[in-house]
């Protein structure tokens, strides 16, 4: 991960700011609309939502079954498959549509575990402070040092590679950045008015967090999320690459693998998922980036 | 004084133009503006932050940034010499060793990572190629001495962040007067400084110039560090130079109501209340560029407006002595009493 | 540099470590089956277990045994290849100058290329290179490793003929010395260069980024008004801040430099650590898996400290604790 990132003291851990602070009080139609008025962010939101929607409706748009043979082995792209037949003379193109359901499904959960850790530690980290602070910040050092990728696949290779197992993996050794966006946020909007204002009016702690703080600690987590999800998802295609998909599901990284061997021969079958996934990455690191332009600019 | 030996100028700046881009589409930070400094001479630059001052002085050595500033128009003479058409290696060897400059923040203007001694070595060693390392740091030593850093040999070990502001100042000082230039352009050098050591560091100036005939161009929008150093003044509103003078006719006598209503901002001790009195006192625009009118937004004579705008004031000599003043009411202004100052008065 | 401070921060190592070896001890026994599987892979005959067995402590109260797992690992013992009957930390050490090979030659690649890369955009913001190489790296940042190293293979390799396809020697080539060495060199540039790519990206965008800022500075308007040649203002003045955070960019990012070589390494078939790891995975040779594993996280551990080491020592202002 690089720019835009939390500004971290080296060694001490300490995000000093997220970069984004001030952001708030912009309502959020006004942060849309300038998200979407940059070229960047317009690639970004437009990529991102074309990943979405062929995730959700692939399945039932696609021509083939991407496990039937249909058919003849490895010809090149051509008004019958667009992206061409692999080996056994399965539809390339099928299996890619197909194929951005399993990474948009990673995405997604990776996400829902990613931010719901990095939500309660970050938040509990500034809400104490003093010692738990600094307990639950060397807890994140600890997971950020920790190599993701070899984990995956040791976990991978003395467990079994399926998709449940790979999401908890990912999930739980891919929060500390949001854990440590999150905590800055929270100790910059701690000190604000109307948390002040909430506090005069009798708001109790949790309360105060859940219902005032959060909610406006959003768009700048959102946008340190897409940088996560955009490695999440490169970290879940080179497992596939290296036979540490799920053997029962079509992913872009396992199709990238099957190229491999045939990489002389069909070029297609390296081209085209390795053009899904490097668009999908290309689409959420453009949208994190405008969404912490749009958002480091309004202040 | 001024050519009175039939010298040449050390700098001269003719008809200079600067136009910025910005944001808001272009904006002429310099207009026509022309300025003479005679070697040991020291010109003083006056205006509200905006007014193109320090634009006038970058663009003098081409140092405006880059690719907003540029030079639209004019002249900048140095040893008879154009610095404007010198390539870029010729104005590499001309900046430092012909013409000199320091600016407003020492603390920023020096290079954070890099020991005070490394700093003013390069200066040293920039235009004295063949000269050794040690010598070169042997000079370097020397020139903090000069300039009057104690037990310099030891404290030019450290860090810009570990000085104070004067002393860094003096290290300014001391680069810029590495290989004793005819010009040092001095941008607001004591502004960032706190009373007493800003006149120290004035002082130093003006022995500097002593010993060398160093010709100063003195940029500050304070009135009294102008009436302290300058022999000559020129004042400058919107990137035009509107009134030129000696220092001594300009405080005494001054003849455009933009100088006018500058020194009646002044806080005087002799007059009741202290505060000046309001109808000739500048309406604040600091926090954005200056208004580009060539006439304030109101005129201290109370003369109207749509006149002035129609027919331009231009910049032409009024009551003698090379004094000048963009006014059609010059005179007015000269003969009236209500403006006069004893120069005394600006002295802290 | 204080010694305290380096005796501080080194000690901040040990609960890390511990950490990781820890992980890696739960891992064993959280396989299924005996752990003595993890440790001594899957068909080896019952005297040799129950010397492993004996060994690695596997009769004792889980405590002992985790006591016995951390020395044994202190003494560089991860175990044995049930494939090649030998043991796991020998047959790692063998793979490791080659993957170092191509990682430090990435890694100096990226750095001289993503500084100058960074220079050559910034010093003309906004302008045609500017948009070039900013829009290049986006997209090459986002390709994922494996991809990149196919598309250079079949362009660069297959295609043009450029390089070889694959291996780290020419096969039946009994070329010695200088020519070995350019032997080993032309079958380095392509995988070196792909897994430089990414790395290139993330310096690239801090360079740039720190540049922009300095190059418009006071003190590189001190520096050109001293009459420094504008490449001594660059090298000398303004590159000199933005490359602190690069270092420990290119630090922080030792683990992913490495998972990308093991990427790298399969698709040109360089006789490194994600060779072994490949071959490992496809036999089931678990014991060799989790040596890499361990080898790794240390060595990432290992590398973010001496990142921090050599920023605070970079930056004087930084204070030492």
């Amino acid at each position: 991960m690089t720019e835009p990132g939390p500004t971290i003291v080296p060694g001490t851990g300490e995000v000093v700011s997220s970069g984004l602070e001030g952001m708030l009080g912009v309502p959020r139609q006004q942060v849309v609309r300038r998200l979407l008025r940059r070229p960047a962010g317009l690639a970004g939101a437009a990529l991102t939502t074309l990943f979405v929607l062929t995730g959700v409706l692939g399945p039932a748009l696609v021509p083939h079954d991407p496990a039937a043979v249909v058919g003849p082995s490895l010809s090149s792209p051509s008004l019958a498959y667009p992206m061409g037949t692999d080996a056994l003379g399965r539809d390339l193109f099928s299996a890619v549509v197909v194929g951005a359901r399993t990474s948009l499904v990673v995405a997604g959960l990776v996400g829902v575990l990613v931010l719901t850790i990095g939500m309660v530690v970050g938040t509990l980290s500034s809400w104490w402070g003093g010692w738990a602070d600094d307990a639950l910040m060397r807890l994140t050092e600890l997971f950020q040092v920790l190599p993701r990728f070899f984990l995956a696949v040791v976990v991978g290779a003395i467990f079994g590679s399926t998709l449940p197992l790979l999401v908890l993996v990912l999930g739980l050794t891919s929060w500390p950045l949001l854990a440590r966006v999150v905590r800055a946020e929270v100790l910059i909007l701690k000190q604000r008015e109307f948390v002040d204002a909430a506090r005069v009016a009798g708001a109790s702690g949790p309360r105060l967090v859940v219902r005032e703080i959060l909610p406006n600690a959003l768009p700048a987590v959102s946008a340190f999320l897409g940088l996560v999800l955009a490695q999440v998802l490169l970290i879940e295609a080179s497992l596939g690459f290296i036979g540490l998909g799920d053997p029962d599901i079509v992913s872009w990284g396992y199709l990238a693998s099957q190229a491999q061997r045939f990489l002389r021969v069909a070029w297609w079958m390296s081209v085209f998922p390795g053009l899904a996934i490097g668009l999908t990455v290309l689409g959420l690191n453009l949208l994190s980036d405008a969404i912490s332009d749009v958002l480091g600019s309004s202040r | 004084m001024r050519a009175a030996d039939g010298r040449a100028p050390a700098l001269s700046i003719r008809n200079l133009s600067v136009r910025y881009d910005t944001v808001h589409g272009p904006v002429h930070a310099v207009d026509d503006v022309s300025l003479d400094v005679w070697p040991g001479e020291t010109v003083g630059l006056v205006g509200e932050s905006g007014c193109g001052k320090t634009a006038t002085a970058l663009a003098a050595l081409g140092l405006l940034p880059r690719p907003a500033g540029r030079v639209t128009a004019g002249r900048v003479l140095v040893g008879g010499r154009d610095l404007l058409t010198l390539g870029r290696r010729e104005l590499q060897k001309v900046r430092g060793a012909e013409v000199a400059m320091i600016f407003q923040d020492p603390m920023s203007a020096l290079h954070p990572a890099q020991s005070i001694l490394a700093q003013v070595t390069e200066a040293v060693r920039v235009h004295a190629v063949d000269l050794s390392a040690s010598a070169a740091r042997e000079r370097a030593v020397a020139l903090l001495d000069l300039v009057g850093v104690p037990d310099a040999r030891t404290r030019a070990r450290s860090y810009p962040h570990e000085w104070s502001g004067g002393m860094r100042q003096r290290a300014m000082i001391a680069m810029a007067v590495a290989h004793r230039p005819r010009v040092l352009i001095a941008d607001e050098p004591t502004t960032a400084l706190d009373v007493t050591v800003q006149a120290q560091v004035l002082e130093l100036l003006r022995r500097l110039q002593d010993e060398h005939e160093l010709a100063i161009v003195l940029i500050s929008h304070d009135l009294g560090v102008i009436a302290e150093m300058a022999d000559r003044v020129a004042v400058m509103y919107a990137g035009r130079v509107v009134e030129s003078a000696t220092a001594s006719a300009l405080f005494a006598c001054p003849r455009h109501p933009y100088t006018a209503g500058l020194l009646a901002s002044l806080p005087r001790l002799d007059r009741e209340g202290g505060a000046p009195r309001g109808h000739s006192r500048l309406t604040s625009e600091s926090g954005r560029p200056a208004v580009r009118l060539p006439l304030p937004p109101r005129c201290a004579l109370g003369q109207d407006r749509e006149g002035c705008m129609a027919d331009v004031p231009r910049l032409r000599p009024t009551g003698g002595a090379g004094h000048q003043a963009a006014c059609h009411h010059a005179e007015e202004l000269g003969a009236g009493p209500g403006h006069r100052l004893v120069e005394a008065d600006l002295r802290r | 540099m204080t010694l305290r401070y380096l005796g501080w921060r080194l000690l901040q190592v040990v609960p890390t470590a511990a950490a990781i070896l820890l992980i890696g001890f739960l891992l064993i026994h959280a396989a299924p089956g005996d752990p003595v599987l993890a440790l001594a892979g899957q068909s080896g005959d019952a005297e040799y277990y129950a010397f492993v067995r004996d060994k690695f402590g596997l009769d004792e109260p889980l405590p002992v045994q985790l006591a016995t797992y951390v020395g044994q690992v202190a003494q560089a013992d991860l175990g044995t290849s049930y494939l090649q009957g030998r043991p796991v930390a020998e047959i790692i050490a063998e793979r490791i100058p080659a993957t170092l090979l191509l990682s430090v030659t990435a890694l100096i690649l990226s750095s001289v290329g993503g500084v100058a890369l960074g220079a050559f955009a910034a010093t003309r913001p906004h302008g045609l290179r500017d948009v070039t190489a900013t829009g290049a790296t986006l997209a090459v940042y986002a390709a994922p490793v494996f991809w990149l190293g196919q598309l250079a293979i079949l362009v660069l390799a297959a295609g043009l003929g450029w390089f070889p396809v694959q291996g780290m020697t020419s096969p039946r080539s009994d070329a010695t010395g200088m020519a070995a060495a350019l032997d080993v060199a032309h079958h380095l540039a392509l995988p070196a260069l792909v897994l430089a790519s990414q790395e290139i990206a993330a310096v690239f965008r801090l360079t740039r980024v720190g540049l922009l800022g300095e190059l418009a500075s006071d003190h590189v308007r001190t520096a050109r008004a001293k009459g420094l040649a504008e490449w001594r203002v660059l090298v000398g003045h303004a590159l000199r801040r933005p490359l602190i955070p690069v270092v420990t960019v290119i630090g922080g990012r030792a683990g992913h430099l490495l998972s990308g070589a093991i990427v790298t390494e399969i698709v040109f078939g360089w006789p490194g650590l994600g060779r072994l790891l490949l071959s490992s995975l496809q036999s089931r040779d678990t014991p060799v898996v989790l040596g890499i594993f361990l080898v790794v996280a240390l060595f990432v551990v290992v590398a973010n400290v001496g990142t921090d080491l050599a920023y605070r020592w970079l930056d004087p202002r930084v204070h030492y604790r």
